[in-house]
């Protein structure tokens, strides 16, 4: 030891000097200190569409709470970054909102890759993570009761579809579907869901993504003359497979999701060609008090109405603003896990918006949360029930046509 | 089943006509130059990105695009080939074939810098078919066939009945017996290139017309495209106007009977089957 006793003396009582300092510091903040909130949203890549929608909808409820006092006296302040649609850009994102800004909540991954890289940095930090995102797996997590999600599950797609062309009054149907996970998991389960229903399927084709032409694959899929074609691809090929089905004059009607046939597909295939397509995609829950606030916030700020997916994000914000509000301004990972169902969930007054919310939840009274996308009720696994939009294209834009209820899947299943 | 086939059978010589715009350039390089052009696909790119500029970016009419958007193409491929495979001091087929690879690499990120990773599509109406019978096609696709099918024979003329076309194939045959009778080589060799990029262009044009283009749509015929010259016996450019349809018609032909997903195996298959039995190709000298 070359250290002697007086400089060792010197560096205990400077290390003293600094935690009391910290202490010090932090305990008159505590009452002042920001609810730091990490947004984590696709803002390039394939998911840029939604994830613009959801930042404009986080910062629209911040706003609106920070401008009526905050969560019990606390603002909350908003901390961005752009997961690019990208699990490796999601991780450096979470990384740096988590250990940087240290944030008490992380939303917005859009993307199932992106959410399932993201998860173990959420749960690591014990720090509640809310995705828009499908794949079941996020459901068997074992995420410490850490990961919620206000979507749909893929594996309920089927059933959807089933419903969808039932309702739009098809017996028969062919399906084109993407040599992929997703889709080979849509060819598997769509034919028995349909059956279900008194459906049949006619006529199916298999292709791979890059081929340079579907002619003969579309010819397999509608050669016989389904009533409905179900398309199980993305955007890309989706414009490829519209354009070539439509110089093949085949006529038919197409069916498929709203994240591949897209503001973008239809620029790319020409609103001709698109019209008349089914889309099947998330509806918000228009009805509640919550979507009607947010639309309106929404359109005085955008110029546009909100879509499901900045409403799922308005619910992240507002569930964990509540959460921490019934938690008497504790913003830890574990207050809000104990409260988010407690104002989320049956029973409790109804509530949709922080004005009618807020008076209530700080006197110590039980609220249920009925949010913008849906009633935002939490199962044990952190799933929500979500209805579904039938929609179809017309004039280049999806016009809402028919709501399918979640419940109404109940009986395929 | 009948009008299956004959479907599948118009399907396999649409992409069959554009396969052979890329292969027989493709082969008449090999054949020249003698070495492997892993770059030669993206010329069609080079076309099809040229049209588009003119047509959609430059507002030219689509008529006048095409043509413009051709020599745009010869305007910058050619250049680019000589300066990367005449000009550097370099010889030997495996040094060009790597080149090649990062001509391609270069070329295909440049585009993608420009012009980003959407697809696109050109500012032309999409057209309905004509039909008779199992046979529907639209009016473009029939202008791909047509000018596919009139390029080649072109070609043809071009070979067997002028003096470049003798040289050509002389020197196909024997390099340097061709230069020691005089013939300008290196004139021959500029010919060569722009014959090469001009057939690859109007084959990204005609792509271009009927599908969508992406910077990558070069690349991803490099398996077709060499598996019809390798087939055809590669340096013979009929062979690859025969290996093209070959290849066009066996891909279709066969989702008769194995899954559609797998039928881009039949173009490497048939390029692995050929090059272990019959390295010369079916029609190879």
């Amino acid at each position: 030891m070359s250290v002697d006793n007086r400089s060792r003396r010197f560096l205990v009582t400077g290390l003293w000097g600094l935690v009391a300092l910290a202490t010090g510091a932090a305990a008159p903040a505590l009452a002042q200190e920001t609810v730091r909130i990490g947004v984590l949203t696709p803002l390039t890549g394939g998911g840029a569409t939604y994830g613009t929608g959801m930042s404009r909808a986080y910062a629209l409820v911040a706003d609106e709470i920070n401008k009526a006092g905050g969560i019990s006296g606390r603002k909350i302040q908003l901390f961005t970054e752009d997961d690019q649609t990208n699990p490796d850009a999601g991780v450096r994102g979470a990384r740096k909102l988590v250990d940087v800004n240290k944030v008490h909540a992380l939303m917005g991954t859009w993307s199932s890759a992106v959410t399932l890289a993201v998860a173990p940095i959420a749960v690591a930090a014990n720090i509640p993570l809310f995705c828009v995102s499908s794949s079941p797996a996020i459901s068997g997590l074992k995420d410490n009761d850490l990961v919620y999600r206000t979507a749909y599950r893929q594996d309920v797609i089927s059933g959807v579809y089933a419903l969808a062309a039932q309702k739009i009054g098809a017996k028969t149907a062919g399906m084109m579907i993407l040599n992929n996970p997703y889709g080979i998991g849509l060819r598997d389960s769509f034919p028995d869901k349909f059956g279900k229903v008194g459906g049949r399927i006619a006529g199916q084709a298999t292709y791979n993504a890059n081929q340079p032409s579907y002619r003969s694959e579309i010819q397999a899929a509608l050669g016989s003359k389904p009533d409905v074609v179900l398309f199980g691809g993305y955007t890309p090929d989706g414009i490829q497979v519209f354009r070539e089905w439509f110089q093949l004059g085949l006529g038919g009607t197409w069916m498929g999701p709203g994240f591949a046939l897209d503001q973008k597909f239809i620029q790319g295939v020409g609103a001709q060609v698109a019209e008349g397509t089914v889309v099947v995609e998330g509806a918000p829950n228009s009805a509640s008090s919550a979507y009607k606030n947010l639309n309106q916030l929404y359109r005085a700020a955008h110029g546009e109405d909100a879509e499901y997916f900045a409403a799922m994000a308005y619910d992240h914000l507002m569930v964990v603003a509540l959460a921490i509000l019934a938690a008497k301004g504790d913003s830890s990972g574990d207050a809000i896990k104990a409260n988010l169902r407690v104002v989320a969930n049956a029973p409790g007054k109804v509530v949709g918006t922080w004005a009618e919310a807020e008076p209530l939840v700080r006197k110590g009274e039980k609220v249920n949360y009925e949010g913008a996308s849906s009633a935002v009720d939490f199962d044990e696994a952190g799933d929500t029930k979500s209805d579904f939009g039938l929609y179809r294209i017309k004039g280049g834009k999806w016009v809402l046509e028919q709501v399918i209820k979640y419940d109404a899947l109940k009986p395929l299943f | 089943m009948l009008s299956e086939f004959v479907h599948l059978t118009v399907t396999g010589v649409l992409i069959a006509s554009l396969l052979a715009l890329g292969a027989v350039g493709l082969s008449l390089t090999f054949g020249v130059a003698r070495f492997a052009n892993v770059a030669h696909p993206d010329f069609m790119m080079l076309g099809a990105y040229g049209a588009f500029t003119l047509s959609t970016l430059v507002g030219l009419p689509f008529g006048w695009a095409a043509p413009l958007g051709v020599l745009a193409a010869v305007a910058v491929g050619v250049p680019l080939a000589r300066l990367a495979y005449d000009k550097l001091p370099v010889t030997g087929t495996v040094q060009l074939l790597i080149i090649s690879i990062g001509v391609s690499l270069v070329v295909r990120n440049l585009v993608l810098f420009t012009f980003g990773s959407n697809l696109l599509t050109y500012e032309v109406p999409l057209q309905r078919p004509y039909i008779w019978g199992p046979v529907r096609l639209t009016a473009f696709q029939i202008l791909t066939i047509v000018v596919a099918g009139g390029l080649v024979f072109a070609v043809h003329l071009l070979l067997t009945r002028t003096r470049l076309g003798r040289i050509l194939r002389a020197m196909s045959d024997n390099p340097v017996l061709c230069e020691i009778t005089g013939a300008d080589v290196s004139r021959a060799r500029l010919a060569m290139w722009i014959i090469g990029v001009t057939l690859a262009a109007v084959g990204g044009v005609l792509y271009g017309l009927n599908l969508v283009i992406h910077p990558n749509m070069g690349w991803d015929l490099v398996v077709p495209i060499f598996s019809a010259a390798i087939v055809g016996g590669i340096g013979n450019p009929y062979g690859a106007m025969a290996g093209a349809l070959l290849i066009g018609l066996g891909q279709e032909w066969s989702t008769l009977v194995i899954p559609s997903t797998y039928k881009e195996i039949v173009a490497f298959a048939a390029m692995a089957v050929c090059l272990m039995f019959r390295p010369r190709g079916l029609w190879g000298k």
